[in-house]
């Protein structure tokens, strides 16, 4: 059932900035309160300032490091990996998913890979990158690529698969070449899948960019967690679970706002 | 041609099964032929013989049981826990307007962390240890499972409801016999979701913190050399991982056979 949407912006403008925000703040109470009783457990409950510190020293750590650009650095880093890994997982896979949708061969030879890939975790495989490309950079940024990939490919095998096949028959009746019909006529017709697919695939990266610096190291967030950890530091620990939770609700309105402007007709559809 | 009265049904359920594992054969042929043809460094890519070789030789010894069953121990109690204090947030969130406006906002939150972020956290709390695992795990499986449970019981037509309470069924026999059994697809969709969720979350972790379990296990070949070793832990935890799911989906499958949907393959 679809709600009822925003006409147009400048309803919501002249709705009143007070009343959107009192709207979000409902939103926020719980949080508040949660904050509120974890500053007051962490002062006087008695746990080591190592284990839990009050919210307000988390915080502060958080604004320094903001403010001194390192934690801009690290989660450019962590970033960085994360969008190199999806960009190759999305160059690799969209082709797989399509040629799977389109020719029997490719389907009897992938789907047993994909399939099997899909529900095995990926992390288990970094030994072997660590092994073939050393800690670091390539091999990090081969993993978030290699987990990305099965999720793109099955969700561009899939949208491709219902592409409806009316479209496909009145392309191929205008005289669309047979190769041609991939990237002119299934390509699109799919693209709601391959979002869905790289919507799901976008944190996925980010996660599986961040354990792989928290197991091999090499800058970023996840190697930023485990310092706190081994020095504890807990301060720093949990700015940087601070900064990757950000980063995750970040990520997922960008997603959100990007698919707005990319695929208008599907706003309303599912906003969660 | 089809016999009388026999519907031809597609080749049989060996042939398929064949015909699926096939890719994967070509692809186990192909690694052995690269290793043993020396195309590339045997050190760095062992012949698959040879990993085969230490597989069996591990499942004999038993200390691939044994690792195995130390991290399915921990993702299984933490599902268990983990699952069962997702789904009953989710419902009360469902059932109870209050919980739902308390709880959605920190749900919405723990949904955008990574849960494996949390594994140094647990580990800063319960230092190295069964105990810091679990807990990650219980993390890990209550998320998806509170979102999941609350759409599922969120979704049940009201229609139903009213026509069961208006028949003068009580308010334990509405949720038993109406909400739960509607909501189960959705919670069956969230429990197939979480348990190899926690699965990776195990691993993960006790790659991060190297102790007792399946992922220190491969990680320590790793450092002392034997790569083959290391692979053949490998392929067992996926091929471990890869069964799980499927007995998942069969029993989903089974659970569900009177729902009306589409099958999915995920």
């Amino acid at each position: 059932m679809s709600k009822v949407t925003i006409r147009n912006r400048t309803d919501v403008a002249k709705g009143g900035l007070l009343r959107r925000l009192a709207g979000r703040g409902i939103f926020l109470y719980p949080i508040i309160v949660v904050l509120i009783v974890w500053e007051c457990v962490a002062r006087f409950g008695g746990f080591p300032p190592t284990m839990l510190p009050p919210f307000s020293v988390v915080a502060e750590q958080f604004v320094s490091l903001l403010i001194s650009g390192e934690l801009i650095a690290v989660t450019a880093v962590t970033l960085q990996r994360a969008a190199l890994g999806l960009v190759i997982a999305i160059l690799v896979g969209v082709p797989v998913g399509l040629a799977m949708s389109r020719s029997k061969l490719a389907k009897w030879f992938f789907e047993p890979l994909v399939s099997f890939g899909f529900s095995t975790p990926t992390i288990t495989l970094l030994p072997v990158f660590i092994l073939w490309f050393g800690t670091g950079y390539l091999s990090e940024v081969l993993l978030v690529a290699l987990s990305c990939f099965f999720t793109i490919a099955l969700s561009t095998y899939d949208g491709a698969k219902n592409v409806s096949t009316v479209i496909v028959w009145s392309a191929q009746a205008m005289g669309t070449r047979e190769r041609d019909l991939p990237h002119r006529i299934v390509l699109p017709a799919a693209i709601t899948f391959i979002f869905a697919g790289i919507r799901v695939a976008l944190p996925l990266a980010v996660i599986i960019a961040v354990l792989a610096e928290m197991i091999g190291g090499g800058g970023g967030l996840g190697y930023m967690l485990m310092y706190g950890y081994r020095f504890l530091d807990a301060p720093s620990a949990f700015a940087a679970l601070l900064a990757i939770l950000l980063l995750g609700l970040l990520i997922d309105q960008a997603l959100l706002w990007s698919r707005r402007i990319f695929l208008p007709w599907e706003a309303d559809a599912n906003e969660k | 041609m089809t016999a009388r009265g026999l519907v031809y049904k597609g080749p049989a359920a060996t042939v398929r099964f064949l015909s699926w594992v096939a890719p994967l054969a070509i692809l186990a042929a192909l690694w052995e032929a690269l290793s043993q043809s020396g195309l590339v460094n045997k050190s760095v890519l062992p012949p698959f013989s040879e990993v085969v070789q230490q597989i069996v030789s591990m499942i004999i010894g038993g200390e691939l049981a044994l690792q195995l069953s130390v991290s399915l121990y921990r993702a299984l109690i933490g599902f268990v826990v983990g699952a069962t204090i997702g789904v009953i947030i989710g419902v009360t969130m469902a059932m109870v307007p209050i919980v739902r406006r308390c709880v959605y906002p920190l749900v919405t939150l723990t949904y955008a962390l990574p849960k494996s972020a949390l594994i140094p956290i647990a580990l800063l709390w319960l230092g190295v240890g069964d105990s810091s695992v679990i807990l990650c795990v219980v993390f890990g499986a209550a998320v998806p499972l509170i979102i999941n449970s609350f759409h599922g019981a969120e979704s049940v037509p009201e229609v139903q409801i009213w026509s069961a309470e208006s028949m003068g069924a009580s308010r334990a026999r509405v949720f038993f016999s109406v909400i739960l059994p509607s909501a189960l697809p959705q919670i069956l969709t969230g429990l197939r979701m979480s348990l190899p969720l926690s699965f990776i979350l195990v691993i993960s972790a006790e790659m991060v913190a190297s102790f007792v379990g399946i992922g220190n296990f491969i990680f320590a070949f790793g450092n002392a050399g034997s790569y083959s070793s290391m692979f053949g832990a490998i392929i067992m935890v996926m091929a471990v991982a890869f069964a799980i799911d499927q007995f998942l989906k069969f029993i989903s499958a089974y659970l569900l056979r009177w729902t009306e949907s589409e099958s999915s393959h995920v």
